[in-house]
């Protein structure tokens, strides 16, 4: 991204997962989720900004500047899903380690100025904290 | 007496100049001490290790775990004293910032809910200091408020193994819930100042504060078990103590003044003054006497710490002590009854 330019994406999904060996020592599941996902390009303007608080501080600006003042937001938000799958190799009653999780999304949205966020995989590997079984 | 309200006015007034260099801290700081807060504690301070009584059971420090009839958690004082920092933190706003102030205008529920859908990406344009110090130092405060009232983990040190990490593992829920509300909740940045629609929006407030916070909590307890405690094992200076205690623990500290307690409080160990002073300097004095001669025989309860005692065995090569697990651990206001101030099992120096 240019400077004074971001881009973020929010993906939110619900949905079930099949781990059909959870309790032993090496653990495979499968998963699709469902639900949305919004991308949104924002193109900030520092000097307006400085212009706008100067303009606070010296009191001839009548309320305090939002961020709309001085930033340009395009967004998209619409449908979305995920499938994957990944294995988790238990190291003890604590810990997980997830060896891999791979996962493909797809979301119904148009573009956003710039980013095609439509299709996308993700690789991701951690450590995994378990609640109730120490 | 005198000397004492002298060393809890240096406190006070420590407190004051020191937090005033953080927003989160100052909130809280501003909450200080009352009479009544010194009268409230004052039985902690004169009898170290009440027995637990189904009325008073937040003076217990006795690790009850895994029992059918454990004490269950203290919501109600609990959901009180995170009210009363979220308060605290609120009122810091609004004092030092005019921006927040000028935000009160407006619809309240369209900007709320502007604010609050407004939330992505992770950095929220606030300084590192903010984002990665005070933040943490919030939600180890929040961590702390929920140990205060766990009487089942209350008495759990650095050093207690699996127990300690399950007691890290609830205040991080208890510190996760109280710092989404400070962001996004009824009574939040969001609700109130509408944060997310002036500033840049971003998560980095709502997985920093419980996750760093816990690492900070950590990072107290051990200082605590190595600094505080080794400090404690070779002086009974009140002052050095009281400042040791106060602020190589800030965040512990702050959580003890929400609840009107002393900041210096240790629930699983020896007071500071009065009896538990005369104690402490007498232990002190037992534990010099017998180190410089060792064949002057002292029952442990004559003399010091644990730590102390530790290596000054090994120093004479008796044979040393037997390891314990956590699940053999002994009680800490047992432990401390017989004259030990830290707490930890012996030769175990760190968790598992």
């Amino acid at each position: 991204m240019p400077k004074n330019e971001s881009g973020d994406s929010l993906s939110y999904l619900i949905g079930p997962r099949w781990t059909p060996r959870a309790s032993k020592r090496l653990s495979p599941y499968v998963q699709l989720l469902l639900g949305g996902r919004r991308i949104t390009h924002e193109t900030d303007d520092p000097d307006k900004r400085k212009e706008l608080m100067d303009g606070w501080n010296n009191g001839t600006l009548p309320h305090y500047p939002m961020r709309r003042d001085w930033a340009v937001e395009n967004q998209a938000n619409g449908f979305a899903m995920a499938m994957g799958g990944g294995l988790d190799v238990v190291m003890n009653s604590a810990l997980s380690w997830r060896v891999a999780r791979l996962e493909y999304t797809h979301a119904w949205l148009p573009d956003v100025d710039q980013i095609h966020a439509s299709d996308g995989a993700q690789f991701t590997s951690g450590v995994i904290l378990r609640i109730g079984s120490w | 007496m005198r000397k004492e309200a002298s060393i809890k006015c240096l406190w006070i007034l420590l407190t004051v100049s020191l937090c005033s260099a953080c927003s989160a801290c100052s909130a809280v700081g501003a909450a200080g001490q009352t009479g009544d807060t010194i009268r409230s504690t004052q039985t902690a301070e004169l009898l170290p290790f009440p027995e637990p009584t189904p009325s008073d059971d937040r003076n217990s420090s006795k690790l009850i775990l895994n029992h059918p009839a454990a004490p269950k958690f203290q919501w109600r004082p609990a959901i009180r004293e995170a009210w009363f920092y979220t308060g605290a933190m609120h009122v810091f706003r609004f004092a030092t910032e005019p921006g927040t102030r000028a935000a009160l205008t407006g619809p309240w529920m369209k900007n709320y809910r502007d604010s609050v859908t407004a939330l992505r990406g992770w950095d929220d344009g606030d300084s590192f200091v903010t984002s990665y110090v005070a933040h943490p130092m919030e939600g180890a405060v929040f961590g702390y408020i929920q140990q205060h009232n766990d009487p089942q983990y209350r008495g759990i040190e650095w050093g207690h193994g699996r127990a300690y990490w399950r007691s890290r593992v609830r205040a991080l829920g208890f510190s996760t819930i109280w710092s989404t509300q400070w962001t996004l909740g009824p009574a939040s940045e969001a609700s109130l100042g509408n944060v997310q629609i002036h500033e840049s929006p971003g998560f980095v407030d709502l997985v920093g504060t419980p996750i760093l916070g816990a690492g900070l909590m950590i990072g107290e307890d051990i200082a605590d078990r190595y600094l505080i405690v080794g400090l404690e094992n070779r002086t009974s200076n009140r002052a050095v103590l009281l400042l040791a205690r106060s602020f190589l623990n800030p965040t512990r500290s702050f959580a003890n003044l929400m609840a009107f307690r002393e900041p210096w409080l240790r629930e699983s160990r020896i007071g500071l003054f009065k009896e538990n002073y005369a104690r402490r300097k007498q232990l002190l004095g037992n534990t010099k006497r017998a180190a410089k001669n060792p064949s002057h025989s002292l029952r442990a309860n004559q003399t010091m710490t644990p730590a102390f005692i530790h290596s000054w065995r090994l120093s004479k090569s008796p044979p040393p002590p037997s390891r314990k697990t956590s699940s053999s651990m002994e009680p800490v206001p047992e432990a401390a009854a017989r004259g030990q101030f830290g707490s930890p099992p012996l030769g175990k120096s760190s968790p598992k």
